[in-house]
């Protein structure tokens, strides 16, 4: 059975709950209390994707403030995905989406031709609290912005509290990184694999668009 | 220094010995703390006996004087400065008189933007602050009430002990997460691998008598409530009993010099158990805890669960906590009754340091930082000023460490080549190369793990996240003893970071010690093991780490740094160094044009002190197999870092551009001086060359507009520098934005030059450059 490596990076502003949601895909368990991410926290993680292949993840916490940014090279470059989170209790975490995904794109040393098309997804934390203020139409609509013909963003709305959704979205990305861009186009099995995969998720909590 | 732990401690307890009035009288050689001793014992390890290292890391720090008559001065006035600020900072726009300012004034200096720009950094230090060391119980739980703290509640009658008591309660009973801590505390005893601490620790415990109220380090209720009420004897002495008295006089009184006054009045007349009169008194600071009604609000949405566990407690507790949440009705409330909790003091310190500190700001990690110095402040029961000051003083000696660390929070100097995280980050990893280069070419070479992926961590917050609170407070007294420990010696004064050569020293040896287990492993595996650091014995990675200082010293003394790098090229050829040269300026990263102006600069110098001006194909050979003193080369490179830091340092320090009357050039007489020993010894084809990288930087710090560049058809270096300070910054950047960019971009330009003078004399290098 071959074995992939994909590099994920999981990037966001701080206090979204990156480390948290990190955790309870990993460990399956919820803290409130975790530290501040200095730097970028390593962890790796054997999925198995639906068409049965392994997949190991490498997932890469990095710190959320702004001042950790200009590190973010040594982190990203290589990334096979990158998760961008917010928090969707607080707005300015939602908005400073563009700037995360601009700097990610920047500084992930991606040929420019590929850069449209890298694979992102996005996740909303915090949905166990009921004081949204980032409607699911919104995430939508900047998931659509932003995705490309050959690169859909998927988003989903988590809870890394109760673990909603969780599993799903990083599976998600074990499926969809792998699977060379061509393929997407070219390969009309696999990506309908994939929507097919959607249409299952969006019966359930997510807001797969 | 070959003493028994009993004869250790009793140094320390004699060289720290301290009373405000007596030690005011001592003779010059009891009063003043033989420094280079000192720094040795605490190198050794900083015995856990109650009140030696509260005081030891303020003397370490520079915070106290060698000079012990100089302490009550030297605390009274920062203390002083600390609460004015404490009530200066904290205020609240709306609190003074309506003014023509409005919260809808978008002028940038508006008092209200400011308040509003405030509150967005206390946002952020709220929310880590609430983490510092989640698993361990002590940062909830209250400061213990003093008179001697302003920043304590004035204490009331019924507060007393059935307060005491309830609290105690609480922290027995339900409460999963302190109860759990609870057992985690008596760290102080049993975990460190020093055997006999804990037998001697005892025998001189008992005999304080009744001047210290618990003496007891491991009583997690002692520590919370101030009164350890199984005993009768510190009941009856404890100071919330004094207060209970003073309390009386304090009753409606609504000047605080009154109040003052008719404490002191009380004071004398308990001075049979402790003796208060003998400490100053500072008035009680009413909006102490404006800044958390500030960001009452964000707590909402921030920890909503948070808050609605503390929502809980509160009912369960009839209002009575101690813990402030954000509701409404609680707000309007006097909350200058409340009682801080530990964590909380931090917050405000650290947002007192942001406001006075503008240029650094609040940077994740700066909590880890306070964390164990405030913890040591704040448990030092020996001393019940010292004690109820530790809030104030935890502040200026975070302040002083940060001065040495603040490069690494800095991010303009992130790719700055002599400062900065990513410099220490790369000195580490030439030391590793030097000592193991086998494991340094298998981790950065083969696996390309890169120092970033580790080591950041560990020299940002200086191990708080890779070592349990007391092994950080143990790491760190060596840390703390080792810096400045060789600046009498060496020929140039070190500056910030350069001082904490040890932490290097200890990141190499959290490597080494796992050797093995690093070679076998691959990429994802190394870097757990190095994330999760799997060893929880401090003592074997202190020993590696104090072996591995031991032979830095040496070497140092042989000659320094440069003779241990000109071993190093020795052994690679110089077409490797051309093809490590190609590599690094082919690739586009910063890291890379960080590298490469390092490695050319130090080339340069090595090359400018052979002269060798016709031979630059094999400058690399030539420079390290004879022609090159150690000694000398070993300057140059202590040189190019410490002109590099002492730039920046300035560069920060000052606002306003580097001009000559802020930096007359007599401030670098060393570095002047040094600039011309190699030129006289290389003879005069260097003359041809025109001046020294040496001279122009340091004429250039000097000298700004008079560079001596000019010459150079381009713009000149200072021009440049100008032209790039202008273009980068905003209309409207703050001082401190100037002058850290200022800093780093001088830095850069100047470290430019040198690969230019490279193209004009050597065609073979100017594909590369």
């Amino acid at each position: 059975m071959p074995k992939d490596i994909l590099k994920v990076v999981i990037i966001g502003d701080g206090g979204v709950g990156k480390t948290c949601l990190r955790n309870q895909f990993i460990h399956k368990r919820f803290t409130s209390s975790y530290k501040a991410t200095i730097g970028a926290d390593f962890i790796t993680k054997d999925v198995h994707t639906d068409d049965g292949r392994k997949v190991t993840l490498q997932l890469w916490d990095t710190a959320g403030q702004e001042r950790f940014q200009s590190l973010g090279v040594s982190y990203y470059r290589g990334a096979d995905a990158c998760c961008l989170v917010y928090d969707t209790t607080n707005f300015q975490t939602f908005h400073n989406l563009e700037r995360w995904r601009a700097d990610f794109l920047k500084q992930s040393s991606l040929p420019p031709d590929l850069l449209e098309d890298f694979p992102l997804i996005l996740i909303g934390n915090k949905i166990d609290i009921d004081d949204r203020v980032v409607s699911r139409r919104q995430a939508r609509a900047w998931a659509q912005q932003h995705s490309s013909p050959r690169m859909e963003i998927r988003c989903f709305e988590a809870s890394a509290k109760d673990g909603t959704n969780v599993e799903e979205a990083f599976s998600c990305i074990a499926g969809m990184v792998k699977i060379p861009q061509l393929e997407f186009d070219m390969d009309g099995s696999d990506s309908f694999h994939l929507n097919r995969r959607d249409d299952s998720l969006r019966g359930r909590k997510s807001c797969a668009c | 220094m070959e003493l028994t732990y009993r004869e250790r401690v009793e140094y320390f307890k004699k060289a720290l010995e301290y009373d405000p009035i007596e030690s005011e009288l001592l003779p010059p050689e009891e009063a003043v703390i033989d420094m280079a001793y000192f720094r040795e014992a605490c190198f050794q390890g900083i015995p856990d006996e109650a009140g030696i290292r509260s005081k030891a890391w303020r003397v370490l720090l520079g915070y106290l004087p060698a000079d012990k008559r100089k302490w009550k001065q030297v605390l009274s006035e920062q203390r002083r400065s600390y609460y004015n600020w404490v009530s200066e900072l904290l205020n609240v726009p709306g609190d003074e008189p309506p003014s023509a300012d409005h919260p809808l004034n978008s002028k940038p200096d508006s008092k209200w933007a400011v308040y509003f720009q405030d509150n967005a950094a206390l946002e952020q230090i709220d929310k880590d602050v609430r983490r510092t060391l989640p698993d361990f119980a002590f940062f909830q739980l209250p400061v213990p009430k003093s008179p001697l703290n302003p920043l304590s509640p004035p204490i009331e009658e019924e507060d007393d002990n059935d307060e005491a008591a309830e609290a105690k309660k609480e922290m027995e009973g339900g409460d999963d997460q302190i109860d759990k801590s609870g057992r985690l505390f008596p760290f102080g005893l049993g975990r460190r691998p020093r055997s006999s601490s804990t037998a001697s620790r005892k025998s001189t415990k008992s005999t304080k008598g009744n001047r210290s109220r618990s003496n007891s380090k491991s009583s997690v209720k002692s520590m919370g409530t101030g009164v350890d009420s199984s005993d009768p004897l510190t009941k009856i002495s404890s100071p919330l009993n004094m207060v209970r008295r003073f309390s009386h006089a304090l009753k409606g009184s609504p000047n605080p010099q009154q109040d003052i006054n008719r404490r002191l009045d009380h004071q004398q007349n308990h001075q049979k158990e402790i003796d208060y009169t003998k400490y100053e008194i500072y008035p009680h600071i009413l909006n102490r805890r404006s800044l958390f009604k500030r960001i009452a609000h964000l707590n909402k949405d921030f920890g909503a669960r948070e808050h609605q566990d503390m929502k809980k407690a509160k009912a369960k507790k009839g209002g009575s906590s101690p813990i402030e949440d954000g509701s409404e009705e609680h707000l309007k409330v006097d909350n200058y009754k409340i009682q801080d909790l530990h964590w909380e003091a931090i917050e405000r310190l650290l947002f007192i340091y942001v406001k006075l500190n503008p240029g650094v700001g609040y940077v994740q990690g700066m909590n880890e930082l306070l964390g164990p110095i405030y913890y040591v402040f704040a448990q030092d029961s020996d001393d019940v000023e010292a004690q109820a000051h530790a809030e104030a003083d935890s502040f200026f000696v975070f302040s002083l460490l940060m001065s040495d660390v603040r490069d690494h929070f800095t991010r303009t100097l992130d790719h700055d080549a002599n400062t900065g995280i990513n410099a220490t980050m790369t000195r580490m990893s030439d030391q590793l190369k030097r000592l193991n280069p086998k494991l340094w070419r298998n981790l950065t070479v083969d696996k390309e793990i890169k120092e970033q992926f580790y080591a950041f961590r560990w020299i940002t917050v200086l191990y708080t996240q890779e070592w349990d609170l007391p092994d950080v407070i143990r790491i760190w007294d060596s840390l703390l003893a080792d810096r400045c420990m060789h600046t009498s010696s060496s020929a140039t004064a070190s500056q910030g970071i350069d001082r904490f050569q040890f932490l290097l020293d200890f990141s190499v040896a959290m490597v080494l010690c796992v050797t093995d287990e690093l070679l076998v492993g691959d990429f994802a595996e190394n870097i757990r093991l190095l994330q999760n650091y799997p060893i929880s014995d401090l003592q074997v990675v202190l020993n590696k780490a104090y072996a591995i200082r031991e032979k830095r010293m040496k070497l140092e003394e042989n000659g320094g740094f440069m003779a241990r790098d000109a071993d190093d090229r020795a052994s690679i050829t110089s077409v490797d160094s051309v093809n490590r040269l190609k590599h690094l300026f082919n690739s586009e990263s910063s890291r890379a044009s960080w590298d490469r102006t390092r490695n050319s600069l130090d080339d340069m110098f090595r090359n400018s002190w052979v002269g060798n001006a016709g031979k630059r194909g094999s400058m690399l050979s030539v420079a390290t197999t004879e022609s090159a003193p150690p000694d000398m080369t070993s300057r140059a490179n202590g040189m190019v870092r410490n002109l590099g830091s002492r730039f920046s340092l300035i560069g920060r320090r000052s606002a306003n551009s580097l001009n000559e009357a802020d930096y007359p050039a007599s401030s670098f007489p060393a570095v002047k001086k040094d600039v011309q020993t190699p030129r006289t010894t290389t003879g005069p084809s260097k003359q041809a060359n025109g001046p020294s990288v040496f001279e122009r930087f340091s004429n250039f710090v000097a000298n700004n507009h008079n560079s001596p560049l000019n010459e150079q058809p381009s713009l000149s270096t200072s021009e440049r520098f100008k032209r790039d300070v202008a273009q980068q910054l905003g209309p409207n950047p703050t001082l401190e934005e100037e002058a850290a960019l200022q800093a780093s971009l001088a830095a850069r330009t100047v470290m430019h030059d040198p690969s230019r003078q490279y193209r004009s004399q050597d065609q073979g290098y100017s594909g590369l450059i």
